[in-house]
């Protein structure tokens, strides 16, 4: 995937998963959702990341322009996704996630890469900023690319 | 408005002539118009009596289709040569005569087909049309997506609604953005709309930022839930070329009358429920009430007064003083705009200056009172302030600078005299020009006061920001009772963080002598209200600087 001469843009938001369901059913929708936007993203040139602790999402979203905003408008549209704060709107000259058409950390991911201990399991996404989340996101993807990609 | 009207077969073989004279006026005309609905995977849903005369009774069932979305319309499938160039957006009539088809995207997943009948009116004039930036229908297709409606509807007790949806501060992302992020913003914004919506209703842009949905079979509740909806996904953010991008909607609701047949009417019930929306805050939906056009009539009877008011000599300043309790002293006077109306009497500005700045008439307005401030300034002890509000309208207007430094100029006041009172709606406009013109202003010399604090958003940050010499306490907070103690914990903080800052804090409607001591506890450095003075008249400010002078500046006893 060549990016010259594109307008690449990177968006980041956290939202709210405020349907309360129970733990079992809410992994099964979320590896839904994840598949279906993994196939979306690969298709429209978007890639970006994922990470879910304690109900709260922050996502990261990069690439042309146009695609991220169709991208980011069906995400508004999408009920499961209420709630949405959009923290960052801005230009980019490469992708950090390069790659991933949705990479994912979850709270066991959250809890491998930060230790387990108590920071880990009160982690609260809706306190961080765009590049907090940016930040998190790119170090914990490339720390964990390795052994994903090995496994 | 043009309006159309169209009939259906019912109404005879010669209906289709336009009407010399008919209410409708002289651009109504009436042709029959085949109508079909067709929904993305290709069945035909709907198709009116026009329709079936035409393509045959048999026609939903023996045309078909291919499958469509948002983009691209259903594109005929059973012509004959349907290779031939342009075949798909023909259909074929019972006697194999070829008939051009409109589509319109009408719903979220459905598209409606016109066909008009050769020999009558020009297709432009009959056919629904596209929008050609967002795909909906425009103006002009209201009247055929209402006669859809109501042929579809088949019963008169299925009732009919209609919503005007306006978008908030639609203008300003025009403006900042430029028009091309108005037109992207505009296109997100229908894609919103129409999923907003169950697939039988109708979206239409109007034109501009409005947009108008038309409802068959719903129940007022159901009505607005929709509208409720539509507020709350048009109220999430936007991302228009790189750029966040947050508006709102305002709606409108009415329902069509009984006996109705003709859709301006209703339009014009759900416009003034809009306008009352509008100016209930916005981001609200109201229903049409009786009494909403007997209000906006009076409303258009007090602007035309408030246009003449200014001649006729009907307004007066007033004057509220200002004490400051390091020098314990009156250091200055707000001045306060009176209308007095000849048979209303007076008017309250909060009734008179929304629709002032509305019209903009509060330029004139503004200018005036600037004027007459300093003027009457000029007469007193040349250490006394005069504080002059100003309107956000007049603050953005091209030219308030210079308005302030001819008043100024022409008065002779020293610029270090005057005070403007800027609430924070100013400072929600283009940031480079509020802070090119506070600094210009502050470079005059004139001082600046954040009026209203406290209400609003009230980001500490304006008070880093931009160059104010005070910030005015909201009254709301003085007169919070004293068990309201988060109340008077921003008090205690602001003024802390506004004389650290080297600004005046002066408390509003200091009432009672509890007030004042409380607010002399938390720290405010100033204080106004009918503790001190009520607002008194130009010729009365002497005896009344006297007055306080004698009594030590007691604001009790003056």
């Amino acid at each position: 995937m060549t990016d010259h001469h594109m307008n690449l843009i990177r968006i980041v938001y956290f939202s709210r998963n405020v349907a309360a369901v129970p733990d079992a059913e809410m992994r099964h929708e979320f590896d839904r959702i994840l598949n279906v936007s993994r196939i979306n993203n690969a298709r429209d040139d978007v890639t970006g990341a994922l990470m879910f602790n304690s109900g709260v999402f922050g996502q990261v979203l990069e690439g042309p322009s146009a695609a991220v905003e169709d991208t980011f408008e069906r995400i508004q549209m999408d009920d499961r996704h209420n709630d949405i704060t959009l923290l960052d709107v801005s230009p980019v000259t490469e992708r950090g996630f390069s790659g991933w058409s949705m990479g994912f950390v979850g709270e066991k991911g959250l809890k491998i890469s930060l230790g387990e201990t108590a920071a880990a399991r009160d982690f609260d996404i809706s306190l961080l900023s765009g590049q907090d989340i940016y930040r998190t996101l790119h170090s914990l993807m490339l720390r964990n690319e390795r052994a994903v990609r090995v496994a | 408005m043009k309006h159309l009207t169209l009939r259906s077969d019912r109404d005879g073989p010669n209906s289709g002539h336009p009407i010399p004279g008919s209410p409708q006026g002289a651009c109504a005309l009436s042709a029959p118009v085949a109508l079909v609905v067709v929904d993305d995977s290709g069945t035909v849903t709907f198709a009116n009596d026009v329709f079936r005369s035409i393509f045959g009774p048999d026609a939903p069932d023996r045309l078909r289709f291919g499958q469509s979305d948002s983009h691209h319309p259903p594109a005929a499938l059973t012509n004959e040569n349907a290779s031939a160039p342009g075949a798909a957006d023909r259909l074929a009539d019972d006697a194999g005569a070829m008939h051009a088809v409109t589509w319109c995207r009408t719903g979220p997943d459905c598209w409606t087909g016109t066909v008009v009948l050769p020999g009558r009116k020009s297709p432009h004039e009959t056919s629904m049309r596209h929008d050609a930036l967002t795909g909906l229908g425009d103006r002009s297709s209201l009247s055929i997506a209402f006669q859809t409606l109501l042929d579809q509807r088949g019963g008169a007790d299925i009732p009919v609604m209609a919503a005007c949806v306006d978008l908030d501060r639609f203008k300003r992302v025009n403006d900042t953005l430029g028009h091309l992020a108005g037109d992207e913003l505009l296109r997100k914004v229908s894609r919103r709309l129409v999923s907003s919506v169950r697939r039988s209703d109708v979206v239409i842009r109007m034109g501009g930022d409005e947009f108008t949905i038309l409802l068959e079979g719903s129940t007022q509740a159901e009505v607005e839930d929709m509208a409720a909806r539509i507020i709350d996904v048009l109220a999430r953010p936007f991302v228009v070329m790189g750029h966040q991008v947050i508006i709102g909607a305002s709606i409108g609701l009415a329902a069509l009358l009984p006996a109705e047949t003709d859709p301006s009417e209703l339009m014009r019930r759900a416009d003034v429920a809009l306008y009352k929306s509008k100016n209930s805050g916005r981001g609200c939906f109201s229903w049409f009430e009786d009494g909403m056009f007997a209000a906006l009539d009076e409303r258009r009877l007090l602007e035309a007064d408030l246009r003449k008011a200014l001649l006729l000599d009907e307004f007066e300043l007033a004057f509220q003083s200002q004490f400051d309790f390091h020098t314990n002293s009156i250091t200055g006077f707000e001045a306060l705009l009176r209308w007095k109306h000849r048979d209303r009497g007076i008017v309250s500005p909060a009734d008179f200056i929304p629709i002032a700045e509305e019209t903009g008439e509060i330029l004139k307005i503004g200018a005036w009172v600037l004027r007459q401030a300093c003027q009457t300034a000029m007469s007193w002890p040349d250490t006394l302030m005069i504080a002059v509000n100003v309107s956000p309208v007049q603050f953005e207007a091209d030219g308030f600078v210079e308005s302030v430094l001819t008043a100024l100029a022409l008065s002779g006041l020293a610029p270090c005299r005057l005070e403007l009172e800027l609430t924070e709606t100013v400072l929600l406009s283009e940031d480079k020009i509020v802070i090119e013109r506070m600094g210009a202003l502050r470079a005059a010399g004139v001082k600046l006061s954040l009026d209203d604090f406290g209400t609003g958003y009230s980001s500490l940050n304006y008070l880093r920001k931009y160059p104010f010499t005070k910030v005015k306490i909201d009254q709301s907070f003085i007169r919070a009772p004293a068990a309201d103690e988060n109340a008077h914990r921003i008090v205690t903080a602001v003024a802390g963080l506004g004389i650290a800052m080297g600004m005046s804090v002066i408390a509003e409607g200091v009432e009672t002598e509890d007030q004042l001591s409380r607010i002399r506890f938390q720290g405010c450095s100033a204080a106004q209200g009918y503790l001190f003075s009520r607002p008194i008249r130009d010729r009365d400010v002497m005896a009344y600087l006297q007055a306080a002078k004698a009594s030590g500046f007691h604001p009790q006893d003056s």
